[in-house]
C-alpha cells in the first residue's frame, strides 16, 4: 500500500495545513525507506515470537473502582455526571 | 561547599548525624533554583510549598527518633510524564497543559513512602519523544554545563535539575535512551533498568514495550539508592517482575569487560571513543579481562525501534480526543471534527509525525505484518545479547556519538532519531544499561559511557560503576 499522508492523517484524526502535508510526507517517506531494510520473516517464525503466554496474566478479579467525581475531574466538558461528547 | 552540591548518600548520612536538617538541604536547593532556573528551565512546575512541608515533616520525625528510609529528606525532581495526584502533569504537551491527575503513579507513591522531598515536575520532550528536550511545547531547557547547548532528551529537565544542583536526585523515563542520553550530555549518572523492574503504572505511556522509569543522580551510589527505592513488582503493572537474584558477584580480578565493537564506529566522535577506551584501560590495569565483543543486527536497531515505537505511540496517544481530559477544541460541527481539531491543535509536530507513521504501519492493509516482524527481530536481538554475555560479564560502549549539541543545531528528525543509536540495543533486548560520565572533552563538555548488562544485573552494574568512580576516575 502506498503512503498517502492525507489518508493516514484522516485515520489518525488529524487535520493538516499544506505546509504540514509537505513536511510530513517527506519525513515519513524517508523513514519508510529506512524501515524497508528489515528482512521479512516467515509467518510461522513470527507467530512463535509474538505468542502471548497466558500463564503470565493475573486472575481477572474485579477490584475497587473510582468515584465518578474523580473520573470526571479533568473532563473539559461534563453534564449531570457524564462526559459531554 | 553548598549542601545542594553534595550527593544523596552524603546528605543522608549528615541527616542521620544531625549535622544538617532536611529543611536546610531543601533551602540550599531552592536557592539554586532561584539563582539558575530562569536560565536552565529544568522544571515545568515547582512544588515549593509541598517540598517545605515534606522537609519539615522529615525533620520532626528525625527529632523524635523515628527510623526513616535512607532517602528521606532528599530533594527529588520528577519527570512530568509521571502522574502525581493533585499536581499538574503535562507530558510537556499542550494537549495535557492543564491535566491534574487524580491518582499517583506507583513510582511516585514509592518516592512519597520513602519521605523524599518533591521539588517539582521536570521538563521533557513532548510525550517523551525526542533526544534534545527541544520538542517540549511548554518549556525550554538548557544544559547547565553550557547554557548554549541542549540538555539531551527526553528526560532533559531531570538531568539538568541534577547537573544544576536544582535537585539532588531525579526520576526520568527511558524508552530508547531518554534517561541515558541526557545523563551523558549533562554529566550525570542514569540507569535504564531491566524491563519490568520498575512499575509503569501511572506513567503516561509512549511505547509500552520499552518504557521504563529510570533513576538519575550525581553518582552511581545515588542512582543505586534511588533504584532500590523504586524497583519492585506491582500488581497494577502486569509486566513487572519479582527481583530475581543475579548469580555473579563483583570482583575486579574476575571481571570480563566486553568492548562493544559495533558501537565504536565512524559516527562516534574520536574524543569520545578515546575517553571510553581510557576507562577500559583503567579497568584492565586493576585486573579486569578485556575482550572485543560483537553483537549482530545493529543495522536493524534504529528501524526496528521506530516500527515498534511508532505503532505503540499511535495506539497509546489515541486516547487524547478532547472528551475525558486535556485540551478540547472550541468550535466544531460534529464529533469527527471535535476529534480532529482537538488533536491537531493539541499535539506538536513530533507526536504527529510518529502517530502518522505508527498509524500507517499498523493499518489494516498490512494485517499486523510490521509489528509481527519487528517482534520477531526483537527476540533475535535479545538472543544476540544473551550470546554476547556468555563471553563477557558486561559490555561497554560510548553513550552517544557526540557531545551536547548547540540549541537549534539539529533540525532533521532522522538525524535526531539517530542520536540514540548507542541506546536502542538495551531497549530492544529489555536489558539494563548504566550511563555514567567518563571525563570531559576539549570543549570542556561531559563525555558519557554506557555499561550494559544481562537482565537483572543492576546491582552488578552499580558495583562496577562505583568501582570506576572510586578507583579509576581521574
Amino acid at each position: 500500500m502506498a503512503f498517502d499522508v492525507l489518508r493516514v492523517g484522516e485515520l489518525a484524526r488529524f487535520e493538516f495545513t499544506e505546509e504540514e502535508v509537505k513536511k510530513f510526507d517527506g519525513h515519513i517517506k524517508e523513514m519508510l525507506r529506512m524501515i524497508s531494510i528489515i528482512p521479512e520473516v516467515l509467518e510461522t517464525e513470527a507467530m512463535v515470537a509474538n505468542k502471548v503466554r497466558l500463564s503470565d496474566l493475573r486472575e481477572d478479579v474485579p477490584q475497587g473502582s473510582w468515584d465518578s467525581f474523580d473520573v470526571l475531574a479533568n473532563a473539559p466538558k461534563k453534564k449531570s455526571g457524564f462526559f459531554v461528547v | 561547599m553548598e549542601l545542594s552540591e553534595l550527593t544523596a548518600k552524603e546528605l543522608s548520612q549528615m541527616l542521620r548525624k544531625r549535622t544538617c536538617s532536611a529543611s536546610e538541604i531543601l533551602e540550599s536547593v531552592l536557592q539554586q533554583i532561584q539563582e539558575k532556573e530562569s536560565d536552565i528551565g529544568a522544571y515545568i512546575t515547582l512544588t515549593e510549598d509541598l517540598a517545605k512541608k515534606q522537609a519539615q515533616k522529615v525533620d520532626e520525625k528525625l527529632a523524635k527518633g523515628v527510623e526513616l528510609a535512607e532517602l528521606a529528606g532528599i530533594p527529588i525532581a520528577v519527570k512530568d510524564v509521571i502522574c502525581t495526584k493533585g499536581i499538574l502533569t503535562t507530558a510537556g504537551s499542550k494537549i495535557l497543559e492543564n491535566f491534574v491527575p487524580q491518582y499517583n503513579a506507583t513510582v511516585f507513591n514509592k518516592v512519597l513512602a520513602a519521605n523524599m522531598v518533591v521539588v517539582g515536575k521536570a521538563n521533557l520532550d513532548e510525550f517523551a519523544m525526542g533526544t534534545t528536550c527541544e520538542s517540549s511545547a511548554l518549556r525550554f531547557t538548557k544544559n547547565p554545563r553550557d547554557l548554549t547547548r541542549v540538555p539531551g532528551g527526553s528526560s532533559g529537565g531531570s538531568a539538568a535539575a541534577v547537573a544544576g544542583n536544582e535537585a539532588i536526585l531525579a526520576l526520568g523515563s527511558d524508552t530508547g535512551g531518554s534517561v541515558r542520553l541526557p545523563a551523558a550530555f549533562c554529566g550525570v549518572v542514569g540507569l535504564r533498568p531491566t524491563y519490568g523492574r520498575v512499575s509503569r503504572y501511572g506513567v503516561i505511556p509512549l511505547a509500552s514495550s520499552f518504557d521504563q522509569v529510570g533513576p538519575m543522580g550525581k553518582t552511581v551510589g545515588d542512582v543505586r539508592m534511588l533504584f532500590n527505592a523504586i524497583a519492585g513488582e506491582d500488581p497494577k503493572d502486569m509486566t513487572t517482575i519479582p527481583n530475581k537474584k543475579f548469580e555473579k558477584s563483583f570482583d575486579i580480578k574476575k571481571l570480563t569487560l566486553g568492548i562493544y565493537k559495533e558501537q565504536f564506529n565512524e559516527h562516534v566522535d574520536p574524543e569520545i571513543s578515546a575517553s571510553v577506551m581510557k576507562m577500559v584501560e583503567s579497568f584492565k590495569e586493576h585486573g579486569a579481562t578485556i575482550k572485543e565483543i560483537s553483537v549482530p543486527y545493529s543495522e536493524y536497531f534504529l528501524p526496528l525501534y521506530q516500527i515498534i515505537l511508532t505503532i505503540e505511540a499511535a495506539s497509546n496517544l489515541a486516547r487524547h480526543d478532547g472528551i475525558r481530559y486535556g485540551h478540547r477544541t472550541q468550535e466544531f460541527k460534529d464529533v469527527e471534527e471535535l476529534y480532529c481539531k482537538t488533536r491537531s491543535e493539541g499535539f506538536g509536530p513530533e507526536p504527529k509525525r510518529r502517530i502518522i507513521l505508527g498509524t500507517f504501519l499498523s493499518s489494516a492493509e498490512f494485517g499486523g505484518a510490521y509489528r509481527k516482524k519487528a517482534f520477531y527481530w526483537m527476540q533475535k536481538i535479545a538472543e544476540a545479547y544473551d550470546n554476547a554475555f556468555k563471553e563477557c560479564d558486561l559490555l561497554i560502549s560510548p553513550m552517544s556519538c557526540s557531545h551536547a549539541f548547540k540549541v537549534g543545531e539539529l533540525v532533521d528528525p532522522i538525524k535526531i532519531y539517530a542520536l540514540d543509536l548507542c541506546a536502542f540495543g538495551a531497549s530492544l533486548a529489555s536489558i539494563p544499561a548504566l550511563a555514567l560520565p567518563c571525563g570531559l572533552d576539549s570543549s570542556n563538555l561531559p563525555i558519557g559511557t554506557q555499561i550494559i548488562g544481562p537482565k537483572y544485573s543492576e546491582k552488578f552494574l552499580f558495583d562496577v560503576g562505583e568501582f570506576y568512580e572510586a578507583h579509576c576516575k581521574t
